[in-house]
């Protein structure tokens, strides 16, 4: 979702570059699961169309870029490949999982989300200034 | 700095903006898609059903 926000921010102020790094950052966490492969789709296009407007990257470009797919896919990957097996009691007897979401994955995420949505605010902003 | 020289075209651009939004539904999906498969009775709440399709 933050993904598509970013190469949203990215679509509304006219930074092609944020298109670019919302899709690129959008492309691992969507491999995660069967159910994201048809996201690729948009993915591809959002970077395409951002890579279309592009000229010169800068190294603000970069470390922008960098500084969001780090956050967005970090914060995702741990959630998913930190193991933490469960069990727990249920009306007919014991159920398991050998990897759930616990809540401090959950607080992980949400504070890697966070402030990649306030770069690429920060940088859209600086953009349409520049 | 990046530069927009061979501005996209209309059409690009309103292909971008849709499928970014499109990214943007697509993690609302994986939630309740997250939320719907989970173990009843399970530890996962509400937050480990919204952080799964933030990012």
């Amino acid at each position: 979702m933050a993904a598509g926000v970013i190469a949203l921010i990215g679509s509304l102020a006219h930074a092609p570059w944020l298109m670019v790094a919302g899709g690129a950052a959008a492309v691992p966490i969507c491999l995660v699961s069967f159910v994201g492969v048809p996201a690729l789709l948009p993915a591809g296009v959002v970077m395409a169309v951002g890579a279309s407007g592009l000229r010169a990257v800068s190294t603000r470009d970069v470390l922008t870029a960098i500084a969001l797919v780090t956050l967005l896919v970090g914060g995702f990957g741990y959630e998913v490949l930190h193991q933490d097996p469960a069990q727990w009691e249920t009306a007919d007897g014991s159920a398991g999982s050998s990897n759930v979401v616990t809540t401090t994955e959950s607080v992980v995420v949400l504070g890697a989300v966070a402030p990649a949505l306030a770069v690429a605010v920060a940088y859209a902003r600086s953009f349409r200034r520049s | 700095m990046s530069e927009i020289v061979d501005a996209p075209t209309r059409s690009a651009r309103t292909a971008g903006r849709v499928a970014a939004v499109l990214l943007v539904v697509a993690g609302g999906a994986f939630m309740v898609i997250h939320a719907a498969t989970g173990d009843e009775g399970g530890p996962e709440g509400w937050l480990q059903h919204l952080s799964f399709g933030l990012p």
